[in-house]
């Protein structure tokens, strides 16, 4: 009985296959893929040939040396214009077709049956996932053997081509599940497609440029010298110097050094990751099956363990942990916003639940309303947590003891203030949602961004005073206030420099000497100026007031929607 | 097999489905009829858990639709009126495509796709490919998909839309031939020829609520109050006086004569009317035929008052 890819292959990845590689294309393709191949080849050996001043003419080697230099030049000219093709076919055309790929389904029309088939939401997505990329994995397999030959003939680094492949891959990967989320996401339930949501694909596609471009380099440096010289500082001249630079190869999670390299894959797998089973979500969504609320649980709290990860601790010759705690309240604030804006109540929803349910108390039964109340409260607490985390990280002294934390005159007016600021977002998003805006929740999104913005414009005007409200009605100028001059929090350790005698001068008292990088020896608090209870207090009120008025704001348009609504349900 | 209650779909503003509550049995073929907007698509989508309610009910086989969709995918085929093909794969690659992702048995599914194929007459286009078929094809081939996982209840939404003649001869013998196997048939159209032939029970809609339904012989005995019955005669001339023969029974009603036939709809027994058939026969030469009208949705439709559908 003859072989049938359907009995082994997930229906839906067979379908993807023959519909953009049928076999005719595929040796179209194939043929094409050789041809330029070929042509490349030609030219690429024909400007290969080295110069005349790079050999001896009179060397009785000559001929050889010519010709080993030509397939040297020959192989690493080969490799980077491989590498640069195989990036263009992982990171752009793959996730490309990815972000096309459901949204083509239902431009097309065939959305409708693929929302009723028995296939899971999982096998679906998974379908998709390899069904677009086949177009680019059947070049790039084709490629890549040559591109290795190539590294081999040019005598590249294997270390450096095994990093940056397997950042094409991890990379290529991710990006691709980005795009099959963003399809996914353009073509849930909503009637509504997006307009121009062919852009996806194009978009997508310019966004893993600007990731092979911007990160490559974190692949192509030299990890092993590094390492090397890590190892054993003392050996090497000019420490200081060398570990500063280092810092940008070097990162740091949860305290424990690890090359960047290493850190950004991870972290293209955790997006990838993430994305894809946001995916697998949204399908299930699109197909109306009921979705609990814990996968969004599960997804805050990972994301905002590894941003703790990396913002965890101090470091030598790092930035002033201050700046961290702002970038990771920033981070987790937007992530509250974002929330709040996709699953706020809009006029358009209430209508419609209270045209079929008048009892106004009956929202609160709604399965939705439970499960976007209950994450929120997820994402708030998830965010207080890591903001306790990092506080702790920031608070030992260079020798690791734990250190005073400032309890009750910083890290607790600190997060107050963040969980009220948390809130107030939270209601002034719902407020914004029952007007008429086209966008929602977003609305209110884009309105509170623009509030705390000028807020901290406002405030920031007052360069002199450090209390005015309207810099305390951010949270992230409050916390830099509230911390600003404190040892722990605004101070950072600068590696030093030992010459040998200072190195001898250690030994000799018996001190330890963990190479010429030394961390700081006097932790004394550098404070410039006491903190103010009442500065910390006047914020903090400042906070609540804003939330509260936020909260008023929301009950009342909600009860003055009902009316208008159940008045004139069609206004 | 299919019951809502107090269903309910807002679309923004307007209501396009409202408190709409119904039954059909297993085994019924209903028309959904109710002109352009009436709220005939929407009510599918939802019978077809394609689409959440805003509110109310839905069960299908026993079935809460909405809570397990799979399961209700399992037992339910939906046509709907606009929709794409995968254009570049063949028939057979198409339906092998929907037997598989439908849970159709791998052992089974040679045998499903041949078996749909000769069902909707489609066995000659087997490696054609789906972008080459015609629209009267594509139609048959979305239905043939649909019956791959032998589905108990099908939902047609508009089937006969933008086909010819021919293909709808073809489309509605595929739809007796469906009903015969016992298959539960929901049809909507608004247009009422198409469905008159098929159909044994109604629901009627208009601006998103069910203004009448049930099967279509209750229907029309509720509407008509008694029997509908038509005489043809040889010439138009003498149907004014039969019509006034007619109206000197107590138990005729509702005259209405249109130039050689005489409609009227008889209250009394069926002995009776046995007994004035052989009177009018006697008593006015040229009575062609005589016999019980086989109403149709048409007919339920005109006598619930509606007249906007074509």
């Amino acid at each position: 009985m003859a072989w049938n890819p359907a009995d082994v292959l997930n229906p839906e990845l067979l379908r993807g296959l023959r519909t953009t590689l049928p076999r005719r294309r595929a040796l179209f393709v194939a043929g094409l893929t050789l041809a330029l191949l070929a042509a490349g080849a030609w030219v690429v050996w024909n400007n290969s040939e080295p110069r005349w001043y790079d050999v001896y003419v009179n060397d009785p080697g000559h001929a050889e040396r010519v010709y080993a230099l030509q397939v040297r030049s020959f192989g690493a000219t080969g490799y980077g214009a491989l590498t640069v093709v195989l990036f263009g076919l992982l990171f752009m055309l793959g996730p490309a077709m990815a972000g096309l790929s459901f949204v083509q389904e239902r431009l097309r029309g065939t959305a409708i049956f693929q929302q009723m088939t028995l296939l899971s939401p999982f096998r679906m997505a998974w379908g998709k996932f390899w069904g677009a990329g086949a177009l680019a994995y059947f070049v790039a397999l084709m490629l890549l053997p040559c591109a290795l030959a190539a590294a081999w003939l040019g005598e590249v680094d294997p270390h450096r081509v095994a990093r940056l492949y397997l950042f094409l891959i991890v990379g290529g990967f991710a990006l691709q599940a980005v795009g099959l989320y963003a399809s996914a996401a353009l073509s849930g339930p909503s009637e509504r497609v997006m307009r121009g949501g062919l852009l996806v694909g194009p978009l997508v596609a310019v966004a893993g440029a600007v990731a092979a471009v911007g990160l490559n380099q974190f692949f192509n440096a030299d990890y092993e010298g590094m390492a090397v010289w890590l190892a054993d500082p003392s050996a090497h001249d000019y420490g200081g110097y060398q570990y500063r630079s280092y810092q940008f190869f070097w990162w740091h999670f949860f305290g424990a050094r690890v090359p960047a390299y290493v850190v950004v894959l991870g972290l293209l797998a955790f997006a990838g990751a993430w994305a894809f089973a946001g995916a697998v979500r949204r399908v299930k969504v699109w197909q109306l099956i009921p979705t609990g609320p814990r996968a969004a649980w599960l997804f805050y709290l990972t994301s905002a363990a590894v941003l703790v990860g990396l913002l965890w601790g101090r470091h030598v010759d790092d930035t002033e942990p201050v700046a961290r705690l702002l970038v990771y309240m920033g981070l987790a604030w937007a992530a509250v916003a974002v929330l709040a804006g996709g699953s706020a109540l809009t006029r358009d929803r209430l209508r419609e639940w209270w045209s079929a349910d008048r009892d106004p108390l009956a929202l609160l039964q709604r399965s939705e309303i439970k499960a976007s109340a209950a994450t929120l409260l997820v994402a708030a607490g998830v965010s207080l947590a890591g903001l306790f985390a990092l506080w702790a990280s920031y608070h030992v002294t260079p020798r690791g003891a734990w250190a005073e934390w400032r309890l009750f005159s910083q890290l607790l007016p600190i997060a107050a203030c963040f969980a009220l600021t948390l809130v107030a977002t939270v209601a002034f998003v719902q407020f914004c949602a029952m007007f008429r805006f086209r966008i929602g929740g977003w609305a209110g999104v884009a309105l509170l961004a623009g509030v705390y913005a000028f807020a901290g414009v406002a405030g920031a005007l007052f360069t002199e005073r450090h209390d005015s409200p309207a810099l305390l009605l951010n949270p992230l100028s409050y916390a830099a206030v509230v911390t600003r001059g404190d040892y722990y929090m605004d101070s950072s350790y600068d590696s030093q420099y030992l010459t040998d005698d200072q190195v001898e001068w250690h030994r000799a008292g018996g001190r330890p000497v963990p190479g010429r990088v030394l961390l700081p020896t006097d932790y004394k608090p550098n404070w410039r100026e006491r903190l103010s209870p009442s500065l910390a207090g006047r914020g903090l009120g400042v906070e609540a007031a804003f939330a509260f008025l936020c909260i008023v704001f929301a009950v009342l348009k909600l009860k003055r929607t009902r009316l208008e609504l159940l008045e004139a349900p069609d206004a | 097999m299919i019951s809502t209650s107090g269903l309910t779909k807002f679309y923004d503003t307007h209501p396009a489905v409202h408190d709409v509550s119904l039954f059909v049995p297993a085994g019924e073929t209903c028309a959904l009829v109710g002109p352009n907007g009436a709220g005939k698509t929407t009510l599918l989508k939802m019978l077809a858990g394609l689409l959440r309610p805003s509110g109310g009910k839905i069960e299908v086989a026993d079935i809460e639709v909405g809570a397990f969709p799979k399961r209700l995918h399992r037992i339910v085929g939906y046509v709907p009126d606009t929709f794409g093909l995968y254009d570049e794969l063949t028939v057979r690659q198409f339906l092998e495509y929907f037997a598989r992702a439908g849970g159709v048995a791998a052992a089974s599914v040679s045998k499903r796709i041949d078996a749909v194929l000769d069902l909707t007459n489609l066995g000659s286009k087997r490696d054609a490919r789906v972008g080459a078929l015609s629209r009267g094809m594509r139609q048959r081939l979305v239905i043939a998909k649909t019956l791959l996982h032998a589905p108990k209840v099908l939902l047609l939404d508009e089937p006969a839309s933008g086909l010819d003649p021919h293909a709808r001869m073809e489309l509605r013998d595929l739809i007796k031939q469906l009903a015969a196997l016992g298959t539960t048939l929901v049809v909507s159209s608004h247009i009422l020829t198409e469905l008159a032939d098929f159909s044994t029970s109604v629901v009627i809609m208009e601006r998103g609520r069910v203004v009448r339904s049930g099967r279509i012989d209750a229907l029309v005995s509720e509407l008509a109050g008694g029997i509908p019955v038509r005489v043809v005669l040889l010439e138009a001339g003498g149907a004014a006086r039969l019509a006034e023969d007619l109206e000197a029974r107590a138990e005729v009603k509702g005259i209405k004569i249109t130039g050689a036939t005489v409609d009227f709809t008889h209250t009394g027994a069926r002995e009776a009317l046995a007994g004035l058939h052989r009177e009018l026969v006697t008593a006015h030469a040229g009575v062609v035929s005589f016999y019980e009208r086989q109403l149709t949705v048409e007919d339920v439709f005109l006598a619930s008052g509606r007249r906007d559908v074509s």
